[in-house]
């Protein structure tokens, strides 16, 4: 009888771990287990991180990194990376299930769609250029940026971002008109966005991209995943 | 008035710009973020704004410290998507019903055979089978109730944990061999898979599997054409699982059974099967 040489590895995953992002999404796309399986190892943690910050819950966070794995794994074939990097794409629909769990504990709360619509307009898959961009970005750039905002701005996109209300919940929360909500809320990313875009340029401006407000430098879209 | 109530209308492009801000940070209801996207769909004004806030978000997504999973979630990652592509289909039959053998030659060429007297035909299916289905449909059920049950054996949790990852991992090998099993008579019950990749070692898993009677212990057995070689015995812990690696790989074998035999095991198989299951590739 042959013995086989124990390898946990089956010897499948020569190689997958030089593979870009990019690539490993083509191979999900593809059914390929390994491949979902390195993406895994690359992004569990700052997946179960983001997840824990925002549902405030192991279990589900865990339940939110599981939920993504399997959004990635059914919706790799409509990715693009003329739309997003490999990391927003992967974090945006991480956020979102995050953002959807968390709606769910709450009684009063619509039940959010889980798979949401799979058309993507046209105005939402604009480029992206994070790889380029977060090469120059730190975690104490962006946290300086959100902390230059003023407060009312500030404290409506952390509601927002990392606490997961609607803007309906944090106009309750906050005792704000409905209004007044989206105003903070786009006007304070604007100003991030300046901000940003200055400390950006003061470091290393990449050639060729422009990241002042209103030029199609810094880019991006919450429907990356769709 | 809204844009809940406004998603009944048509949004303008004003009310639209707006709202980019709490859309692109997922702050909106599903019908109000669908009134959005219906707006962008069919507008013929540009709206840079999307992409303008939007661009801060991967910015915001660096604000959150990274923290390590549970070593078992990949597990359950893995066996959540291998459950949702593959299609459904009938279990295994296991039903045999072999003759007792008088002698240890008789024993050795024992060929056993199902209740309507024919001898098991090799099912060879592709990977993307019923078999992987009713397999990651079971990993999913139990492998939640386990990790209640183990809460406080952290260390077993591991180890089986990244156990049941590699079978997990050799049974989505495209070229592998894979085995739903099913027990029978006193493992009624139990169920599990044994999955062997193209290169490499295999793995039978098998949950909810009663203990082997005192001075007895379960083993596990290839069947080639009805006769059986040993593939390794199998102890089962308290928590009802049971875990058997670096099992040979045998490409020409068919069925993968379970019988229970005296403590130590032995060459041949004395008893009927308690657990069976086809092999497919």
């Amino acid at each position: 009888m042959r013995r086989t040489t124990p390898d946990p590895s089956g010897g499948r995953t020569n190689g997958i771990s030089e593979k870009s992002d990019e690539m490993l999404i083509e191979g999900v796309a593809a059914g390929e287990h390994d491949a979902l399986s390195a993406l895994y190892d690359r992004y569990q943690g700052l997946m179960y991180g983001m997840a824990t910050k925002i549902t405030r819950d192991g279990s589900l966070a865990q339940d939110v990194v599981q939920d993504a794995f399997v959004g990635i794994w059914k919706n790799a074939a409509r990715y693009s990376s003329e739309r997003a990097s490999a990391r927003t794409w992967i974090l945006s629909i991480t956020h979102h299930r995050a953002v959807d769990i968390v709606r769910r504990r709450r009684p009063t709360s619509e039940l959010p769609e889980v798979e949401g619509p799979a058309r993507t307009p046209d105005q939402l898959v604009l480029g992206d250029i994070w790889p380029e961009v977060a090469e120059r970005l730190d975690a104490t750039t962006v946290r300086g940026a959100l902390e230059s905002l003023p407060a009312a701005q500030r404290q409506a996109i952390e509601l927002a971002y990392f606490g997961g209300l609607t803007q309906q919940e944090i106009a309750s929360r906050t005792e704000t008109p409905l209004g007044t909500v989206k105003s903070r809320v786009r006007l304070g990313l604007l100003q991030m966005r300046r901000a940003l875009s200055g400390g950006l340029a003061e470091i290393d401006r990449p050639s060729g991209i422009d990241l002042r407000p209103g030029s199609p430098g810094l880019s991006g879209t919450s429907e990356l995943e769709r | 008035m809204t844009e809940r109530e406004m998603s009944q209308h048509a949004l303008t492009c004003e009310a639209v710009t707006e709202l980019a801000g709490v859309y692109v940070l997922h702050a909106l209801a599903a019908d109000e973020a669908e009134a959005v996207r219906a707006h962008l769909d069919g507008c013929v004004r540009p709206h840079p704004e999307f992409a303008e806030v939007g661009g801060v978000v991967p910015a915001l997504a660096l604000l959150f410290e990274p923290v390590d999973a549970p070593v078992d979630l990949k597990s359950r990652v893995m066996a959540a998507v291998a459950a949702p592509a593959r299609s459904a289909s009938a279990p295994t039959h296991v039903a045999f019903a072999p003759a007792p053998a008088r002698t240890q030659a008789e024993a050795d060429a024992r060929v056993w055979e199902p209740p309507t007297g024919g001898r098991p035909q090799p099912r060879r299916m592709s990977a993307l089978s019923w078999g992987m289905a009713a397999m990651a449909v079971m990993l999913i059920a139990v492998l939640g109730a386990w990790n209640v049950v183990l809460q406080s054996r952290a260390g077993e949790v591991e180890q089986r944990t990244q156990m049941i990852a590699q079978a997990i991992a050799a049974s989505t090998d495209p070229d592998a061999e894979v085995a739903v099993l099913r027990g029978t008579g006193p493992a009624q019950g139990a169920s599990g898979f044994a999955a062997f990749p193209a290169e490499g070692e295999g793995y039978i898993v098998l949950v909810d599997l009663p203990p082997a009677p005192a001075g007895q212990t379960y083993q596990a057995w290839y069947l080639v054409d009805g006769r059986a070689s040993s593939a390794g015995l199998l102890t089962v812990g308290s928590d009802g699982y049971a875990v058997l690696s670096g099992v040979d790989a045998r490409q020409d074998a068919q069925q993968i059974v379970l019988t229970i035999e005296p403590a130590g095991g032995v060459e041949a198989p004395s008893a009927a099967p308690v657990v069976a299951g086809e092999l497919s590739a």
